[in-house]
């Protein structure tokens, strides 16, 4: 959506064909004598030794699983082992061409990957920053550990802190490389690059994509590979973030000095089964899943099948691509085949595949293959290679010896795990740069509208203010977002129709002139990408705000909200941050897809912040509150509310910048007989309520705007109910599982004497919801706060109920569930 | 070890005690005769030797609590030792302790430990009541002291009562005193009554002054002293708790009215000064003038066992022998000690072990057994020159008998002059719900007659 771009039909309508690039298979074609002097003899012989680690470390990894035991040590490991035996090379060779700054991203089997890129990034630093990396990690409690197991040099020391916080990690030891909080499927080390390991299958290819657009957009050194299998090429997110990188405007809109596209590598790890499903051949239609990438760009995303059983093929493509990526060419995809030896996990049996296959891929075993290569080649003797896995063996031998130790090893406690839920943090900027804007704020078109604008309902003169010459609820949302953006040179936002159109709700009108394509641009519909990208960018450092159009679509970015964007600050034990809004716009008048409020979805995930404004001052106090902030918040608002004006402040939407205090509800109207409170846009129905209670039945109704979900302080709450004695609780969500009966859960347990009536909770129906014509039967109405009131909580003098707020009927409607 | 000392039983109807002062703290060194605290039942309080020697390691309770009996206060052992592991071994594994502390000095350990057996079960379960009431209206008639059955109907869902019944309940309620009601003309209203059962009274009623009026005083007081100037709170406690609620009960929970008479007092003076003034070995100079009217009043109610009774449970127990109460001012407060089989004493007996009672209460170290079971109560304020006044019945006794000064008063002599004679006041409350008035002016017409003959009573 731009107006640089003319859709032409003269052109569209053409007649012509597609022809696609070709796509090499197995194309490695480099002699040993130019990969020795590229590598040296030393580089060899360290892959060789990375692949001996992993080959070591997951067989003994297996032997714990299925026999309680390896070289004489005994342990229980209670948690999951996703093995990678047998695609040794293939992480050993991506791990060779990467840096520090080379971020990958995997998937629940990456031990391999951990280790090999670790090792690979220690060896490419300096041996200051490395030592520095060590002994601050964690406070040196890793290293600490490292150093009780003995060794001769510097190297062997590094060898025991990769191989034993690894190790400990997966054992959830207090001294793993997140304290335990990852555990074998999420294990990672950031500081060389090994970022967070996810066990949705394909969840890593939007937080990669996102990690690569944090580079890009803050002109960050590295590219980003996102580890994932073939049997992830089937995942929505993985086709999404594809999308997501591949757009064209990276090149045809944005600044050519921004870089082009991402830097993200889509790497499929290609083992050829998803657990067992078989994935060419039985589950997929691909034939060669390097063929994929044809489909998504002319240039097939560079896309190439790579030999993993050989090191040094699979480094060659990784140093290849890496260039493409590099001069903004990307994105690139990699069909990196490999096998696997081992089971899916130890249970697995393999009965979906023969022994036979099994054995040839054994026979064509990569380390194997890859040590009699060096023999041959005289870099290493036979004698050097089984000295170099003895001494591997012995060294793993002690790392497991101390890792299995639960004396010498403590995992955390409850306390720990409550304390990195939330990073609570208060960020002014990202970065110290200059924030780019295309024009000083002051200039911004809107920025000077808005000036003019009645900051409230009523005038001077208190007369009512007309909707255009009103600041409204959306212009409070801009105000918030155009100041951070102007401090805070990381921030970027993204999603449906924001640049150009500004928003479906016009909250950004204005911004798509004050802000670099780079930082304000159009998305794909691609909600799970939208979400994952953003939390790729957060997780990276820096500031994303995205934008879901309906709450309904939800369900699309359901992971990336669910599994992503909640767990990762907790997940690394507090060592990433999340500084990433979700801003979600709920709807009504568009039927059964458009107009749900989900807020009871996002309530029940722990790790998410979930605010919920409902008036203009809110609006601006809120996000400004979100956007200083370093974790997720889920920041819901009613397309009800885009354009209502200041009614509870007396001086209107202060115009300085201000925060709302975090989880504090506030008393909207005051009152002795009864507590109203609501979330959301049900607040206004809630004081039409208040109103007839008080002119017809002289009961004071006290009406409270809770605000937050999460974080929440109930004392406001607990505060009014311990007064009136009486709560009602309503919101615009279906009431079955709406978040306002943990609410009256909650409040019942703390305050059950106070309490002169059951806390009524009065939801929208269980119903779709239906044509606009037909919302009253659907969403609360005043009246029937009014009718629960009536008949559950104190009986008025005289009321007809328009509705049935009886006990049974709630039975009744539960009973057939509707 | 660590020895646990816990709370005595007082008596075989004591439940709990309340350690009103702690004597040492955590960390002290304590021998077997230490007194650790004091402590206070309903109607007595005694201190808690320690029992044990050793130093002070924890207290279990704070002053105020009120901790049951055979319940652990505190913990003595030597320093360093585990509180909790001897709370363990004398089975307490539950108490917490108030305050612990390492002690400073080294102690001998500890000898024979106090009795320390595991306490029973004190958990009672709430009440139920049969109609629904929701918590908060059951919480404001319990503040209130409303019970709920007087709360006519709930209008709440499904008739539930709900706060605003029990308050059309209490706004209903109370009635005005006689003076309130003289006043009450020229005030719109009373917020609330403090008077006895929630009667509004005179204060009340002057208390909410009209806005414009309080502005004004306000102001006017502002010039002077602040209004109120200083004043002292004393949350009450142990036995004058006791007193309160007891006393209230009493007027809440029966019929009283009181019955006032007077008698010839002459006979006693005369008889009280012979005693005085006989030889000490027949043991009698210390019989008082209270003595002899109490001595009559227990004779007098063997014709009047109505009066000699107890209600209860819509049940008269009308008791075959005297068991008479004594009020006797204590620094406490009122204590009550019974002096058994009042009946079957002789005079001398009676006046020495009513003298052993009182100093027992006035000293503290009285058993309370002895502070229940009474059947007929005895309050002499005739020492205070009292002339006549109304005292409580001490339910679930039915009868309470006040002995008035001896104050000369006007007569009219056998030969029509005017004369002055010495004459006792006596004052009777009885609870009408048995006793009705007739009965009542019987007994004291009766004890009038055997005061009047007191010199012949105390030979029967």
């Amino acid at each position: 959506m731009t107006k640089s771009l003319i859709v032409s039909p003269a052109a569209v309508r053409a007649k012509g064909t597609l022809t696609f690039p070709t796509i090499p298979v197995n194309a490695y074609d480099r002699s040993f004598a130019t990969e020795l002097k590229h590598f040296g003899p030393e580089g060899l012989i360290a892959m060789l030794h990375d692949m001996i680690v992993i080959r070591e470390f997951e067989g003994m990894l297996n032997s714990i699983k299925t026999t309680g035991g390896w070289n004489g040590v005994e342990y229980n490991h209670k948690g999951p082992a996703h093995l990678s035996l047998g695609q040794e090379a293939a992480a050993v060779g991506q791990a060779a061409e990467l840096d520090a700054d080379d971020y990958i991203f995997g998937s629940h089997r990456s031990h391999g990957e951990i280790l090999a890129k670790s090792f690979s990034a220690a060896r490419r630093m300096d041996q200051a920053k490395l030592g520095q990396i060590m002994s601050t990690f964690l406070d040196g409690d890793t290293l600490r550990y490292a150093e009780k197991i003995g060794y001769g040099t510097p190297d062997e020391l590094t060898e025991n802190f990769i191989m034993f916080g690894t190790l400990a990690e997966i054992f959830a030891r207090k001294v793993g490389f997140n304290r335990g909080m990852g555990g074998s499927m999420h294990a990672f080390f950031t500081p060389f690059g090994s970022m967070p390991n996810n066990a949705i299958v394909g969840g890593s290819a939007p937080i990669a994509t996102g990690s690569a657009l944090f580079k890009r957009v803050n002109g960050k050194p590295g590219i980003v590979v996102s580890n994932i299998g073939d049997a992830s090429m089937a995942c929505g997110p993985v086709w999404e973030a594809m999308m997501f990188a591949a757009m064209d405007q990276y090149r045809s809109l944005w600044e050519a000095s921004d870089g082009g596209n991402p830097p993200i590598l889509f790497n499929f790890f290609n083992n050829f089964y998803g657990m067992g499903g078989q994935t060419a051949g039985e589950t997929m239609g691909y034939d060669i899943l390097a063929r994929v990438g044809a489909g998504v760009n002319p240039e097939a995303m560079h896309a190439e099948r790579v030999d993993g059983y050989n090191p040094l093929a699979v480094a060659d493509a990784v140093r290849r691509k890496k260039e493409l990526l590099l001069a903004g060419k990307g994105p690139v995809l990699l069909d990196t085949i490999t096998y696997r030896i081992s089971g899916h996990s130890p249970s697995d049996a393999s009965s979906y595949r023969t022994r036979d296959e099994v054995e040839a891929w054994e026979a064509a075993d990569s380390i194997a293959a890859f040590s009699d290569l060096l023999v041959s080649k005289k870099v290493i003797t036979e004698t050097g290679v089984s000295d170099l896995r003895g001494r591997l063996v012995e060294r793993l031998t002690k790392v497991l010896a101390l890792a299995s130790s639960d004396t010498e090893l403590p995992r955390v406690d409850a306390t720990m795990i409550e304390s990195v839920m939330l990073s609570n943090g208060h960020v002014e900027a990202f970065d110290d740069r200059a924030p780019e804007l295309l024009q000083p704020l002051a200039e911004n078109a809107r920025v000077k509208a808005l000036a003019n604008k009645v900051r409230k309902t009523t005038d001077a003169d208190g007369k009512a203010v007309s909707k255009v010459k009103m600041f409204q609820f959306r212009d409070a949302l801009f105000e918030a977002m155009a100041h951070r953006y102007a401090i805070d040179p990381t921030m970027a936002a993204w999603g449906e129709d924001v640049r150009d159109w500004g928003g479906a709700f016009a909250v950004y009108r204005g911004l798509t002139e004050l802000l670099p394509y780079k930082r304000l641009f159009n998305s794909p519909i691609a909600e799970a990408a939208i979400v994952g990208a953003g939390v790729g960018y957060a997780l990276s450092g820096g500031r994303a705000v995205v934008e879901l159009m309906y709450c309904d679509f939800l369900g699309r970015a359901g992971d990336e909200v669910f599994n992503q964007a909640s767990k990762w600050q907790s997940m690394s034990a507090g060592l990433l941050k999340m500084p990433l809004v979700v801003r979600v716009s709920i709807g009504n008048k568009y039927g059964a897809q458009h107009s749900q409020d989900w807020s009871a979805l996002v309530a029940h995930i722990p790790g998410l912040k979930v605010y919920f404004p409902a008036s203009p001052t809110d609006a601006k106090g809120m996000l400004n509150l979100a956007l200083r902030g370093t974790d997720p918040v889920i920041f819901l608002e009613s397309q009800l509310l885009y354009d209502i004006g200041e009614q509870f402040e007396a001086d209107g939407v202060p115009t300085g910048y201000y925060e709302t205090p975090e989880g504090q509800p506030v008393v909207r109207r005051e009152g002795t007989d009864v507590t109203i409170a609501t979330l959301g846009a049900t607040l206004y129905r809630a004081l039409e309520a208040a109103d007839t209670l008080q002119s017809k039945y002289g009961v004071s109704a006290e009406v409270i705007d809770l605000r937050f979900v999460a974080p929440l302080d109930y004392e406001v709450l607990l505060a009014s109910v311990r007064k009136t004695g009486r709560l009602v609780l309503a919101s615009d969500a279906v009431e079955r599982g709406s978040f306002l009966n943990t609410i009256a859960t909650t409040v019942q347990s703390v305050a059950f004497d106070a309490l002169d009536a059951p806390i009524t909770v009065v939801g929208a129906r269980n119903h779709i919801t239906p044509a606009p014509e037909l919302e009253d039967l659907f969403f609360p109405q005043p009246g029937w706060i009014i009718d629960a009131i009536h008949e559950r909580v104190l009986p008025l003098p005289g009321p007809v109920p328009a509705s049935n707020a009886t006990e049974g009927e709630i039975v009744r409607r539960a009973r057939l569930g509707v | 070890m660590a020895r646990v000392v816990v709370m005595p039983q007082l008596g075989n109807t004591v439940e709990s005690c309340l350690v009103t002062a702690w004597l040492v703290a955590v960390g002290d060194t304590v021998d077997e005769a230490s007194l650790l605290c004091e402590i206070e039942t309903d109607k007595s309080t005694m201190e808690v030797p320690s029992g044990v020697s050793g130093t002070v390691l924890a207290l279990l309770a704070e002053e105020g609590d009120d901790v049951p009996v055979k319940e652990p206060i505190a913990v003595i052992g030597a320093p360093g030792e585990s509180v909790a592991d001897a709370l363990a071994e004398a089975g307490f594994s539950g108490a917490e302790p108030l305050s612990e502390g390492a002690a400073p000095a080294p102690e001998t350990p500890a000898p024979a430990p106090a009795a320390a057996t595991p306490a029973p079960a004190t958990a009672v379960a709430a009440p139920v009541t049969a109609s629904a009431a929701s918590p908060r209206a059951k919480g404001l008639a319990s503040a209130s002291g409303l019970p709920l059955s007087a709360v006519a109907a709930g209008t709440g869902p499904h008739g539930r009562v709900i706060e605003r019944d029990v308050r059309a309940t209490l706004d209903a309620g109370p009635a005005l005193t006689r003076g309130a009601a003289a006043t009450a003309d020229s005030f719109a209203s009373a917020a609330s009554g403090t008077g006895l059962g929630g009667r509004v009274t005179t204060s009340d009623l002057t208390t909410p002054v009209p806005a414009a009026v309080a502005a004004a005083s306000s102001a006017a007081a502002a010039v002077d002293t602040a209004f109120p100037g200083g004043f002292a709170d004393t949350p009450l406690k142990g036995v004058r708790k006791i007193i309160a609620e007891r006393m209230m009960e009493s007027l809440a929970s029966s019929a009283q009215l009181t019955y006032t008479a007077t008698a010839p007092a002459a006979g006693l003076m005369a008889l009280r000064k012979r005693l005085k003034d006989s030889d000490p070995a027949l043991g009698m100079s210390g019989i008082t003038v209270g003595d002899l009217v109490g001595y009559a009043a227990v004779r007098t109610l063997a014709n009047h066992p109505l009066l000699n009774a107890h209600l209860a449970n819509n049940v008269l127990r009308k008791f075959d022998s005297v068991h008479l109460g004594m009020a006797v001012d204590t620094p406490r407060g009122l204590l009550v000690p019974t002096l058994r089989f009042a009946s079957g004493l002789t005079l001398r007996e009676f006046s020495a072990q009513s003298k052993a009672l009182a100093g027992e209460a006035i000293g503290g170290s009285i058993s309370p057994d002895l502070l229940t079971g009474a059947s007929f109560t005895v309050s002499n304020l005739g020492a205070f020159g009292i002339e006549s006044f109304t005292p409580l019945l001490n339910v679930p006794q039915v009868a309470i008998l006040g002995v008035d000064a001896i104050f000369p008063r006007a007569t009219i002599k056998p030969d029509g002059t005017v004369g002055a004679e010495q004459r006792i006041g006596l004052s009777l409350t009885a609870d009408h719900r048995v006793i009705d008035g007739a009965d009542a002016a019987r007994y004291l017409k009766d004890l009038a007659v055997a005061i009047a003959n007191i010199d012949l009573t105390v030979m029967g």
